[in-house]
């Protein structure tokens, strides 16, 4: 079903119907990764980033507490998990405000968006899990 | 239909019945083709007109921030590849300020984030449904007490 | 007080103009007066070809939508004394196409209403004896989704609207969401079907303004984020959802 508007102006097409499961599963875990991330992040940036340089002793300061650290198969899977929502949020969120700004390629963005996403995601998994 | 046919159906050319007046009408059953209408063009400043935007921008861009801080702990574990001899963890007074940013980002997007969580979720209870405040505020909770754990394994894992 | 305000209309003749321009006019400023009350005095007095939808003047008809200094608002709740000193920028809706002067082409909206089945569905193909009866604890499961007037003010303030026009918008998923939450109503499934396909609650990026210009407060945003996580959740959990 289609109609015209009373101005002659482009026809209004019907969306199609779902459910679309694809677009559901995307959200889904753009909204989970949101919500862990929310709960996540803060810690890691306030003891690594703040108060660890100015003298907290935290896992990163010296490099055996921190090979020890990474050389821990729940601690890879643990930081792994961290990047990856890191990654994603930024993936799900430059791929709305690119568009809302304007810049109109479907493909062009995507590939943008989901292309850094990934690239982090694959940067942490590689150097998680073939370090020493 | 022939002319004086006083059906109420009028087809395109077809003359009306006349009125009692004696006046005849002549009308098309079409109208003529209306002329399109002005399209709407979305200015490339929309966001900055309204206070909503600006903060929908903010709340997005914490995405930015936080990736940007991950990169960053990202090259001090790369640096950790390359062996204890020459491994420095990242510090500075520059370094310090970035991460003072991206932790004000980082809990401007827990904030919103775990806020709007109360929101979305609808968990009936009998006739009724559960408040969004007291939701959000149990998430609120969950970052402190998450928060707290994770830090206490990070400075553990150092000592 | 100032003895007059100046409005500027954006007027657009589509037999004459190539685009729309605005025109300024100077009436008389009252305290109790909304641009509404403006424009019709410009109407009455120095220009009868302005046009503009409006009807009940008390924000309950949805007529009067207009982006006034740039926000959308209706004409007849905003109060010139906001505006003072002016000029005051009245134009037709964003959004929207514009036929004429403020009056702007809203069939993409009245055929997006009508895709989201807005009615009671129930299964019984004849009505039976008596009530579907309620109680006013499940009438205020929906009641604030009920309140929509068509304004289209949140169409108007959504900017996945200018990028996705085929959007099904803010205004349509509440009213949606009125019938998902109304316990007489059996046709979730069905509806479901139409919000979780293309062009409908994937679209939308959780701005928020729509239920910001709401005049009625029907929070359109929390109708489509809960429709969001209720069809996800049904999607995911075997028993969940409908």
């Amino acid at each position: 079903m289609t109609s015209q508007d009373s101005t002659g102006g482009e026809e209004h097409h019907v969306p199609k119907p779902g459910p679309n499961r694809v677009l559901g599963l995307i959200w889904a875990g753009f909204a989970s990764a949101a919500v862990l991330g929310a709960l996540i992040v803060p810690a890691h940036i306030l003891i690594q980033g703040v108060l660890g340089p100015l003298g907290v002793p935290s896992f990163d300061r010296h490099y055996g507490t921190f090979a020890r650290a990474l050389s821990n198969p729940l601690v890879k899977i643990y930081l792994l998990v961290l990047f990856a929502c890191s990654f994603y949020m930024l993936a799900m969120r430059v791929w709305y405000v690119v568009r809302e700004l304007g810049v109109p390629s479907k493909l062009g963005v995507g590939l943008f968006s989901f292309g850094l996403g990934a690239a982090g995601t694959i940067v942490a998994g590689y150097l998680l899990f073939s370090g020493p | 239909m022939s002319s004086g046919d006083v059906s109420p159906v009028r087809v395109e050319g077809e003359p009306r019945g006349t009125d009692s007046d004696g006046v005849s009408a002549r009308m098309p059953a079409r109208a003529v083709e209306p002329p399109v209408a002005y399209p709407f063009k979305q200015p490339l400043t929309w966001w900055t007109r309204r206070r909503g935007y600006l903060l929908y921008m903010l709340r997005e861009f914490t995405a930015v921030g936080i990736a940007a801080w991950m990169v960053l702990f990202l090259v001090e574990i790369a640096r950790a590849h390359g062996g204890g001899a020459g491994y420095q963890p990242l510090g500075g007074p520059l370094f310090i300020a970035i991460s003072v940013l991206c932790l004000g980002l980082a809990l401007w997007h827990s904030y919103t984030f775990l806020s709007l969580a109360g929101m979305i979720m609808r968990i009936p209870l009998g006739d009724r449904t559960v408040s969004p405040r007291l939701i959000a505020q149990g998430m609120f909770a969950l970052l402190a007490a998450v928060t707290a754990l994770i830090a206490a394994l990070l400075i553990w894992g150092g000592a | 007080m100032p003895e007059t305000i100046t409005l500027s209309v954006t007027r657009f003749d589509p037999d004459q103009d190539s685009q729309p321009h605005p025109q300024s006019y100077e009436v008389p400023y009252q305290d109790d007066w909304v641009v509404l009350d403006a424009l019709n005095w410009v109407k009455a007095h120095v220009d009868g070809s302005v046009n503009y939808r409006w009807s009940c003047r008390m924000g309950i008809c949805g007529s009067c939508g207009m982006n006034v200094n740039g926000q959308p608002k209706l004409g007849c709740s905003a109060f010139l004394r906001e505006y003072l000193p002016g000029p005051i920028e009245v134009a037709p809706m964003a959004n929207f196409p514009i036929v004429r002067d403020l009056v702007v082409d809203i069939s993409s909206f009245m055929d997006k209403l009508k895709w989201v089945k807005p009615w009671i569905i129930r299964d019984e193909t004849a009505v039976g004896p008596g009530e579907h009866r309620q109680t006013p604890a499940q009438i205020e499961q929906y009641r604030q989704f009920s309140m929509c007037i068509n304004c289209m003010l949140c169409y108007s303030a959504c900017p996945v609207i200018p990028i996705e026009p085929g959007f099904v918008g803010p205004a349509a998923i509440a009213l949606a969401r009125r019938y998902e939450l109304d316990s007489r109503d059996r046709g979730g499934q069905e509806r479901l079907r139409t919000l979780t396909g293309s062009d409908a609650i994937w679209d939308c990026s959780f701005v928020g303004e729509c239920s910001a210009v709401c005049p009625k407060g029907v929070d359109p945003a929390k109708a489509i984020q809960q429709t969001k996580f209720e069809s996800t959740l049904g999607m995911l959990l075997p028993w969940g959802g409908r």
